[in-house]
């Protein structure tokens, strides 16, 4: 079997080499091998469809002998679609998320290594590694918005990493609770899921709690959401799109393995149910009130993470499985909306919707662009959102009846607001804004190529769920 | 093979006369070469014999085993690189050099000790030439070092008391033996002694309420000092707190423990908390380092081989960290570059300085893959498993409180550019990519050294 | 696999249209080509295999199984998948002379016939997957297009109204679909519906979907703002295929309806749709949007009917409604383009010129006010028999009869004025023949069509029934229709000065109520966008409290500016504090 996983991480990591050492052809270089690495995690789903099986877990060496850690990476059919999206996602950043081509090496660099460890994460075949991949990804991520952001950058990257950091070590916590409280002392994920039910009944809850304190801060949800919208608003297209696109996965793929691992997180579902919804249906609220473009975007990034997390809280592989192709989902949709922020913002040098004017007129792939990612977003049957939330709402229905659909009024709510926005400014030409700089080709193709992975798992989802064994 | 320990011994002796000569001939560079090689002859020999896995005495009062090689190889590693700073920084240095060989050998038998009164010898004569050192530098540096002076005669104080204390059951004054026996492991004064051990020991280690002399010699004192007070001092101390805890009263676990647990917490969060209002980098580092502490104090409570373990390998850990660190802010200070707000712009200035300091600080936050994520991670390990699932709570709590000053650190030194490029000397330059390595290659492969501080765990707890 | 082949040619030529986007030449040939060769495919099923299925498993997911699944085996699916297959070339022949800025063609076309694809896919659509998936396209196929114009003052704002109600119908059938396939376990249509609880929930949300998609109380009005898009979409969409869609879910879902309350629920939209319908068209100025009132009307006509039971008859008006309306639609946009643009009614005259457009404009009219035998009145008799039994009903859609034949013909007569001085009306003979050939084809249907009343049922006729044939209704619709011809031409051709003077009356106020409803919906609008501007300073408020707490813990650390003051003393006492601490520890161990 080709190891496809040591391929990507090998291609990345030469990437990352090359891209630090020719400062001035990083980005070309960081593109080329972010797209063989694209290659290869794509070759990976076409051949785990076409043999109807995911491939072997690649084991490297011993980490931690003395913890029986090993560097064993793996895919399931959850982490095969999430490192597909990465790898497009990141691609697609690091070719065409950055216009004016400002700080290009800290950049490509950055997202590259972003691109280790994300996909490393999702991988990621014991609790350890899924640590450590995490943190690497949450401090280079604290270093794009930190290093490449805008004027108020500094608060927006200390809130963000005081977060996040509280996240992972409620993390780190839990793993290492998991790790000597389980019978056979293991970090293995399969060992885990096996053995966890054995864990005693307060520490399970204890175990818990942290968990799902962690990766909700991480997703983000009510009430630990207030990180994002900063983060969003001050760092760079590049910054958001993987921060959205990608860093918010992690928190949705690692609720996914708390309900995998500790039976008793079924026993707190419907209140988890409850809490998603409410966030949902707040966040959309909240962001009616806003302004500035990017905001409005990294807003509804909340509101699809909570639907996510209702359909995570279903408990049942419906949900749980259309959370993760909603995921893959959301990580096209949400990156294409903030690509072509970014290239508006470009292109008129102004974010806000009360005076951003005429998109239509002056770039009209931008704003095309944009409505196709509202449709993805909103989850228009043929884009890939929508297979990932009806398989949702068939989790919550099935788990919930109908209570666990009550956050479909937040799809309501965004939708209308985003085609507002849309039909107010990016579609509007009175009062038109003069145009500073026109978006290059490389903006063009990364939104053609975001916009072509929606329509390809929107119309062919069955190369992913074949996958699914539910 | 006996040679091992006669080599040491020597080796040490060498060391002290090649000083004292330096003093009369007075030649910089020949006194920096000879105590190098002899600073890295020491740790070749003590990594052989951590190799051939010996373990015998010397002269009855010197023993050599993975465990007292291991800190041997330590010591003598993170001194030579402390030598290496202070190159540039002393204006004294054939006195420094004097001064330092005490401390070396100070160090060095605190981790070969056998006996109780060697313990306290070996931890005085880390300390006092320390006081010295910092005095040497001028006037301005007489008042940190009178701190240090009076503070440590406070503490060896409580020492000899302690020593006193236990003298009628181990009139031998010998680590192992001192056998106990029920009638006596009950006894108010051995159990007086512990707690004086401790009191006196944490004065060095930084535990609080025995540390506050800390902030203010570790902000006056110069740099490299700083970096040896924090580099090699506390962890001497947190060697000779092994050795007699884990060794001479270790069936009074369960009452130091409680100790130990008690004192970990109150340091965290004493330096961490007194942390994020500091401004001046160094007094920063200098609470840092007393968090540090409490994070070690953890293993040492946790009471078990594998708590035992953790620390060991912070200490490791927290040796590179610290040094690397302070090589930077000591190369900064030459620079007039003190606070955080003169820190802005050095990543424009020189942003591989830049980047290593990230690098020492993410480690010291406890981010993976480096270093002191490996360490936190053992450290709160062995405190789950010794069942104080809150105390590990705790250590996490403390960790996200530290995130906040050194990311101020952090963000300072790549926000703004500033023009004028900064040059780091060659000397500086090699500690601080010496740290680096072991910071980034540890974290990426700990499996060596875990072994290596498992076998040495086993032999002190087995001793 | 044949009716999978009736959309495939449309979507060739969408992605034609738009691979061709800097070449728009041959575009709109390819997509009137490519509409011929659907209407042959759907004639070839007509005739040779009216049954045919196609299906194929889309994706499964445990047990359930999402199937693409389409077919003409029911009768009334295949009538609706020949309304559409006949207009859609008659409308591409259309948009041949009224888009004629070359620029503008690809986008109008892939979006046209990637409406005309999905429509017939609705139209064969056996599977709930099918349906929603052609459900949604067809709401942003229908947004894209009433924002054609973007450049226009109103398109945007229009387009904006249109998706907002479209949204809310396609999430409310998105959970009515979910619903379903959980209670079955699977995506096939619902046969006989329990009713009771979450089925019963199922129903309103099917209702509030096709409430959205027909426009009709309350989410109507987005459907006379939609006429900012081309003319070609409003007589498309907006009157004879889409709008319908909500109508049809109504007729397949309709096991699903079989609680008294939902049946009630329907009557009651349906009425209070008629009621606004009449009375907007009755004082509406502008050329479209009266058509477009209209169209609201029409679509509660056949909801009520359906209300009794009575699929029969709403099917009957289903059916003649698309012809006659595609063609004052067309009418209408010819009045348009030969008046310039112009589309206020009161200020276009002489329509009477063009002799061809008055005649077909004419047609249209006397179909819809009801006239023996043109194909109108049979609707509109089909629906009054249905309801006769109860007087109420009927009564009311008399009177909304009289008030159609009204509107109807004020919508004819007064663009017929004559007025010399006015030049606009002068250039009413440059209608481009390509506009002209489908309303006369459009006309000849509306003449004809009910032809299909009176063979033999068989095959897709089956659907096409009048039940019973009462001599009194029928006359009542002729009388009525006539009525209201006269009131029309007493008031607007003869009363020209009397009917002016009445125009800002109260009266009208009241008749006028689509301001009423613009209200209401702005209302609503910014009630939500205020709780927005609440929820959003609670955000900001618990940001702010966050803040200040990390603040404070921040700010904790200089709790110990006294402890550490320099003084060595001070640390010697801490020294020793601490050993009384330690010792403390000690004795509450050992005790």
């Amino acid at each position: 079997m080709f190891p496809f996983i040591g391929a990507i991480m090998l291609l990345l990591f030469a990437g990352l080499l090359a891209a630090i050492a020719l400062p001035r052809r990083s980005r070309a270089v960081g593109s080329l091998f972010s797209a063989a690495a694209m290659l290869v995690a794509v070759s990976a789903l076409v051949s785990s469809f076409l043999s109807g099986a995911v491939p072997a877990p690649e084991q490297y060496f011993n980490y931690i002998s003395q913890f029986g850690i090993s560097f064993t990476l793996q895919f399931t059919p959850i982490s095969l679609a999430l490192t597909v999206m990465a790898s497009i996602v990141a691609f697609v950043a690091i070719y065409s998320g950055n216009p004016e081509k400002s700080s290009e090496h800290t950049a490509t660099s950055l997202l590259l290594l972003f691109e280790i460890s994300a996909i490393g994460l999702f991988c990621s075949s014991n609790l350890f590694i899924f640590f450590i991949f995490w943190d690497v990804g949450v401090i280079t991520l604290f270093f794009m918005i930190y290093l490449l952001g805008s004027a108020n950058r500094r608060r927006a990257a200390i809130k963000f990493i005081i977060y996040e950091i509280f996240a992972s070590s409620l993390l780190l916590f839990a793993i290492l609770l998991i790790y000597f409280y389980t019978p056979i002392h293991s970090f293995d994920i399969s060992t885990i899921i096996a053995g966890a039910s054995s864990i005693p009944q307060h520490v399970q809850i204890l175990i818990f709690a942290l968990l799902f304190i962690a990766f909700l801060i991480n997703m983000p949800a009510f009430p630990l959401h207030l990180w994002l919208p900063d983060a969003h608003t001050e760092a760079s297209t590049q910054g958001s799109m993987v921060l959205s696109g990608i860093l918010t996965k992690f928190g949705g793929y690692g609720m996914i393995l708390v309900f995998q691992m500790l039976p008793i997180s079924s026993t707190y579902s419907i209140y988890i149910m409850a809490l998603a919804t409410l966030s949902a249906i707040y966040i959309s609220f909240v962001l009616m009130s806003e302004h500035d473009i990017k905001r409005i975007i990294a807003y509804t990034t909340i509101v699809e993470m909570s639907i996510i997390l209702v359909g995570i809280s279903s408990a049942n592989p419906y949900g749980i499985y259309g959370a993760a192709y909603a995921m893959l989902a959301h990580g096209f949709a949400i990156s294409l909306l903030f690509l072509v922020a970014g290239s508006v913002k470009h292109t008129y040098q102004e974010r806000d919707i009360r005076s951003l004017r005429g998109v239509v007129s002056g770039s009209v792939s931008s704003a095309y662009s944009f409505i196709t990612g509202i449709f993805a977003t909103t989850g228009v049957p043929l884009t890939a959102t929508f297979v990932g939330d009806i398989m949702i709402f068939i989790g919550a229905v099935t788990a919930f009846s109908v209570y666990g659909a009550v956050s479909i009024i937040a799809i309501i709510l965004i939708g209308a607001f985003l085609y507002y926005v849309a039909n107010k400014s990016i579609l509007s030409t009175k009062e038109k804004l003069p145009v500073q700089e026109y978006i290059g080709f490389s903006q063009k193709a990364g939104m053609a190529i975001l916009i072509f992975f929606i329509f390809l798992f929107g119309m062919l989802p069955f190369i992913v769920t074949n996958l699914f064994n539910v | 093979m006996p040679d091992i320990g006669y080599a040491i011994v020597a080796l040490m002796s060498l060391l002290v006369f090649s000083s004292i000569g330096g003093v009369f001939h007075r030649k910089k560079t020949i006194q920096l070469a000879a105590s190098s090689l002899i600073l890295v002859a020491l740790a070749a020999v003590s990594a052989c014999a951590l190799y051939l896995q010996d373990s015998y005495s010397v002269l009855g009062a010197l023993l050599i085993n993975p465990f007292s090689m291991l800190f041997v190889l330590l010591f003598s590693f993170t001194l030579l690189l402390i030598n290496l700073l202070s190159y540039d920084r002393s204006s004294d240095y054939p006195s420094f050099s004097l001064l330092f060989s005490f401390v070396v050998v100070g160090a060095l038998v605190v981790a070969m000790a056998n006996s109780i009164v060697t313990i306290v010898l070996g931890i005085e004569l880390t300390v006092l030439p320390t006081a010295f050192m910092i005095i040497i530098n001028g006037k301005n540096f007489v008042e940190p070092a009178v701190k240090l002076f009076i503070m440590s005669a406070v503490s060896v104080s409580m020492l000899v008391f302690a020593v006193i204390l236990i003298y009628p059951y181990d009139p031998a004054l010998s680590l192992m033996g001192y056998i106990a026996n029920p009638g006596i492991a009950g006894s108010y004064l051995v159990m007086l002694s512990l707690l004086l051990f401790i009191a006196g020991i944490s004065f060095d280690a930084a535990l609080f309420p025995f540390n506050m002399w800390i902030p203010d010699v570790y902000q006056g004192a110069p740099a490299n000092i700083t970096a040896l007070l924090s580099g090699v001092n506390k962890k001497v101390a947190f060697v000779a707190m092994l050795e007699i805890l884990f060794v001479l009263l270790l069936h009074l676990s369960p009452i130091f423990s409680v100790m130990i647990q008690a004192l970990a917490v109150i340091t965290m969060f004493f330096g961490n908390i007194v942390a994020l209002v500091q401004n001046e980098v160094k007094r920063l580092f200098a609470y840092s380092s007393i968090s540090q502490a409490g994070y070690i104090a953890i293993g040492i409570a946790a009471a078990s081989q594998l708590g035992v373990e953790s620390s060991m390998f912070y200490l490791f850990a927290h040796a590179f960290m610290i040094i690397g660190a302070f090589a930077i802010i000591l190369w900064l200070e030459s620079n007039n570059v003190r606070s955080i707000q003169e820190y802005r712009g050095l990543a424009s200035r020189n942003r591989w300085a830049a980047l290593c300091l990230t690098v020492f600080m993410l480690s010291l936050i406890g981010i993976p893959p480096f270093i002191g994520f490996i360490g936190k991670f053992l450290l709160f390990s062995s405190a789950i498993s010794a069942n104080l699932v809150w105390l590990a709570a705790i250590g996490v709590i403390n960790s996200i409180i530290s995130v906040y000053y050194y990311a101020k650190v952090i963000i300072s030194m790549y926000s703004g550019i500033e023009k004028t490029p900064l040059k780091m000397g060659t000397s500086i330059g090699i500690v601080v990519i010496i740290c680096l390595i072991a910071v980034v290659a540890i974290g990426l492969y700990p499996g060596p050294l875990i072994s290596a501080v498992s076998t040495a765990s086993n032999t002190l707890i087995a001793m | 696999m044949l009716p999978i082949l009736v959309v495939v040619p449309l979507l060739a030529a969408a992605v034609l249209a738009l691979l061709l986007r800097n070449n728009p030449e041959p575009v709109k040939y390819i997509a009137l080509l490519a509409s011929l060769a659907s209407l042959a495919i759907v004639a070839y099923i007509t005739v040779y295999n009216p049954s045919a299925t196609a299906s194929f498993d889309w994706f499964n997911l445990g047990s359930y199984q999402f199937i693409v699944s389409v077919s003409t085996a029911s009768t009334y699916q295949l009538l609706l998948l020949i309304i559409v297959a006949i207009i859609t070339p008659l409308i591409f022949l259309y948009s041949i002379g009224f888009m004629d800025v070359p620029s503008e063609q690809p986008r109008y076309y892939f979006e046209m016939c990637v409406f005309a694809a999905s429509m017939m896919l609705f139209a064969m659509s056996t599977s709930l997957i099918t349906l929603l998936i052609a459900w949604e396209m067809l709401g942003i196929t229908s947004y894209l297009l009433i924002g054609f114009w973007y450049d226009r003052e109103h398109a945007p704002t229009a387009a904006r109204k249109a998706i907002t109600t479209i949204i809310i119908g396609d999430v409310a059938l998105l959970l009515a679909v979910v619903i379903l396939a959980t209670a079955q376990g699977g995506f096939q249509y619902p046969v006989a519906g329990a009713g009771t609880g979450v089925l019963f929930l199922a129903g309103i949300l099917m209702l509030i979907a096709a409430f959205t998609k027909s426009a009709q109380f309350p989410f109507h009005e987005w459907l006379s703002d939609a006429m900012e898009g081309p003319t070609p979409v409003s007589a498309f969409l907006h009157s004879s295929t889409m709008v319908k869609a909500g109508v049809f879910l109504v007729i397949l879902m309709l096991p699903l309806f079989n609680t008294t309350y939902l049946l009630y629920l329907i009557l009651v939209v349906g009425m209070a749709s008629v009621i606004i319908g009449v009375t907007n068209a009755l004082v509406s100025r502008h050329i479209k949007k009266i058509l477009a009132y209209s169209t609201i009307e029409d679509l509660g006509l056949m909801l009520i009917p359906l209300a009794f039971g009575q699929v029969y008859a709403a099917l009957a008006l289903f059916f003649v409604q698309a012809f006659y309306k595609a063609l004052l639609f067309m009418s209408a946009g010819s009045i348009i383009k030969a008046n310039k643009g112009e589309e206020d009614i009161f200020k276009i005259f002489n329509t009477g010129q063009s002799k061809v457009v008055f005649i077909t404009a004419l047609i249209g009219t006397l179909s819809i006010a009801g006239f023996f035998p043109l194909s109108g009145f049979f609707g509109k008799y089909a629906v009054g028999s249905a309801v006769s039994s109860n007087v109420a009903v009927y009564a009311i859609l008399v009177l909304a009869e009289l008030g159609t034949s009204v509107y109807i013909f004020r919508w004819l007569f007064l663009p017929m004025r004559k007025n010399p001085q006015h030049e606009i009306g002068a250039g009413a003979n440059s209608v481009p023949l390509t506009m002209i050939i489908p309303a006369i084809v459009l006309a000849v249907l509306v003449l004809f069509a009910a032809i299909v009343f009176a063979l033999p049922h068989s095959g897709v006729l089956d659907a096409l029934v009048l039940q019973s044939t009462n001599t009194t209704e029928a006359l009542v619709v002729n009388a009525v229709a006539a009525a209201g011809l006269i009131i029309a031409y007493l008031v607007y051709v003869k009363g020209n000065r009397f009917y002016l003077s009445m125009n800002n009356s109260h009266i009208f106020a009241a008749l006028n109520n689509n301001a009423i409803t613009n209200g209401i919906y702005l209302a609503i609008c910014s009630m939500f966008l205020h709780v927005g501007k609440i929820m959003g300073m609670l955000d900001s408020d618990f940001d702010y409290t966050t803040y200040r707490l990390s603040y404070n813990i921040i700010n904790s650390g200089k709790l110990a500016k006294p402890l550490i003051n320099g003084q060595t003393n001070n640390y010697v006492i801490g020294f020793v504090i601490g050993v009384l601490v330690l010792a403390a520890a000690v004795l509450y161990v050992v005790i």
